[in-house]
């Protein structure tokens, strides 16, 4: 009986969306769907285990704690290292912010440039220390992929309070 | 020398001694009789002294009125170059500012403006002031509430808010993040999470109306009662029109007025009627004529010639373009330094004529300036918000050449300059403004 029931509901809902849909419609639907799931891979978006760990191969010299190293060209804020984060890993309390904004940086030990992402540390206080601002690149608000202008805390988990920034390595320029 | 005479005596210790001879006179060897008169006698010319002291003194107190505390309530601000100075605040973002100045640099009062404030907007036609504002309740956690507060302009006391999607965007150039329509009936304000969309408030019914999603696009622009344009990642404009009840009765997307991989437009704008002024990255002026029908290009220029160029010369500053309306002088800071900084402070500004878009004048600044603003009424006034080192310059000198910017950073602080805008000479300076990132200053 159940069986039967199951059956009748099945084929009601079958023929209904066979009424209102048509096979264009369909294709065009899963295209886009497709295109959408493309598009989400050009999204500034972290993708865990994509960074977050230094590269092994990455050759650099500086201070890490100074302005001038090479990594921050593109940076507005504080250096999570100075906040006990380090270059690339925020503060302990903090949460990472996935969305970013990316620079492109000129490494002085290689001579090769490398693609950083400026991911922003959220959910506390201003850090306060080792504020540092370069604009190599930077862009206005209504282009936000390289505006270091913006809090990117926003689109992270522990919204919008902004703590301190990394800069993290993410690619090089072949 | 008495075993005595070398004890530590203490104030304290005199007058115990003291009172102890006097209120105890046994220990002096008199007869307890001839005591009591001596103590009456005492008695009354102590009484004696004591009246005589409080005729002489009774004029005095008779007038004396006792002070009452009170609040005080500012007058009409129109034409008085008062001035607002605010930014994000930072590193104390979580307590927004605003400070407000008159003419002499006498600080009039404050506003508290949430976190990562995107400063105010300033009613021209009532007496009002409007600031979107970020809360949390548990201060950097908890739940999020963003809120349009309605400010009365003369006890800068909030009159009641309205609440908004937690949205809102922080940045640090405030500009077209929160703007009037021309009528002053609504209220937009731009939201980034990092989705883009435009929140629309009622300002006469108190309600918050609808949020419309602007891809690509940021700062707004009222072009007209009921229209706006957001600048867009193209190069071209967002149009939105609202009808008499803030519902969105067209939105549509212009053709590029310019081209965002050659030159990027600033987002702080200047308006003189209907015609938008906009400096560029690479140091060109844009005029967009921006009405109900569209926006038009109508012309641009170079800020410097290719001298000034080559010699490094370039905007400046977070907030570095003021505009004059009557006299149509349009006011940009610049600075010499690589291109790459075209935020940093800026040395000088330059004035520069919008009908003949040729430069009048240049202005040297006293202090390393990061926001200008021009008042409007008579004898304008130029405002620069400065960075600045409060030590001999000798000393200050000594410690950029041993230690570089990283010595002077921790050493910084804000002051304000007036200037006269029409010949550029120095009027005054503003110290003491307590620590906290300040990067507008707006006329009021």
């Amino acid at each position: 009986m159940a069986i039967k029931w199951f059956d009748e509901a099945a084929e009601i809902f079958s023929r209904r969306i066979a009424r209102n849909t048509s096979r264009r419609g369909f294709l065009g639907g899963l295209g886009t769907m497709m295109i959408g799931v493309g598009a989400t891979t050009l999204l500034p978006v972290f993708r865990s285990g994509a960074f977050a760990q230094t590269s092994p191969g990455l050759v650099e010299s500086g201070d890490p704690n100074s302005c001038d190293y090479w990594r921050y060209c593109a940076i507005d804020g504080f250096l999570c290292g100075c906040c006990g984060g380090t270059v690339n890993s925020c503060p302990p309390g903090t949460v990472r912010s996935d969305i970013t904004w990316i620079g492109t940086c000129r490494n002085p030990s290689d001579g090769k440039d490398y693609v950083i992402s400026y991911n922003d540390c959220c959910g506390k206080s201003n850090c306060g220390r080792c504020v540092c601002q370069r604009d190599q690149g930077d862009t206005p608000l209504y282009r936000p992929q390289s505006s270091n202008d913006l809090n990117w805390c926003s689109g992270s988990l522990a919204d919008m309070p902004y703590h301190c920034s990394l800069s993290v390595v993410i690619g090089v320029k072949e | 020398m008495t075993p005595d005479a070398n004890r530590t005596v203490t104030p304290g210790q005199v007058a115990a001694d003291t009172l102890r001879i006097d209120w105890n006179p046994g220990r002096l060897g008199r007869s307890k009789p001839r005591n009591c008169v001596f103590m009456l006698k005492r008695s009354l010319q102590l009484l004696l002294c004591g009246l005589t002291f409080s005729c002489a003194v009774s004029p005095v107190f008779a007038g004396f009125v006792p002070e009452q505390a009170g609040v005080e309530v500012l007058g009409d601000h129109r034409d008085r170059n008062w001035f607002w100075i605010w930014g994000s605040n930072a590193p104390n973002m979580v307590d927004g500012r605003a400070y407000l100045f008159d003419d002499n640099g006498r600080s009039l009062g404050l506003l508290s403006t949430g976190m990562w404030s995107n400063g105010l907007v300033l009613s021209h036609r009532r007496d009002e002031i409007y600031a979107s504002e970020i809360y949390f309740s548990r201060g950097v956690r908890g739940k999020r509430t963003d809120v349009v507060t309605v400010y009365d302009a003369r006890t800068l006391s909030p009159k009641h808010e309205i609440e908004i999607p937690s949205r809102r965007m922080s940045a640090l150039i405030s500009s077209g993040l929160s703007v009037l329509s021309d009528d002053e009936r609504f209220l937009l304000v731009v939201n980034f999470t990092p989705a883009q969309s435009v929140s629309i408030v009622d300002l006469e019914n108190r309600r918050f109306v609808s949020e419309v999603a602007t891809p690509g696009c940021a700062s707004v622009y009222p072009a007209g009662p009921r229209d706006f344009y957001a600048i867009c990642g193209n190069g071209g404009f967002f149009h939105l029109r609202l009808d008499d009840q803030g519902q969105v009765v067209l939105q549509e997307r212009t053709v590029p007025a310019f081209d965002p991989l050659q030159d990027l437009l600033l987002t702080t704008g200047s308006r003189v009627g209907d015609t938008w002024y906009f400096v560029s990255q690479k140091n060109n002026a844009y005029a967009l004529k921006m009405t109900t029908e569209g926006v038009v290009p109508v012309h641009h220029w170079p800020l410097v010639s290719d001298a000034e160029r080559a010699d490094g010369w370039g905007i400046a500053g977070n907030h570095g373009t003021a505009l004059h309306e009557r006299s149509g002088r349009l006011f940009v800071l610049m600075h010499k330094d690589k291109p790459e900084n075209y935020q940093k402070p800026g040395t000088e500004v330059w004035v520069f004529d919008l009908k003949t878009r040729q430069r009048m004048k240049r202005i040297e600044l006293n202090e390393q300036s990061t926001a200008i603003g021009v008042s409007q009424g008579e004898q304008p006034r130029l405002y620069s918000l400065d960075w600045v080192v409060p030590m001999p310059k000798l000393f200050t000198l000594w410690i950029y050449l041993t230690q570089g910017d990283a010595g002077l950073m921790p050493l910084l602080r804000q002051g304000i300059n007036l200037y006269d805008a029409d010949n550029g000479q120095h009027l005054r300076s503003v110290g003491d403004i307590p620590l906290g990132f300040m990067n507008v200053v707006m006329p009021w």
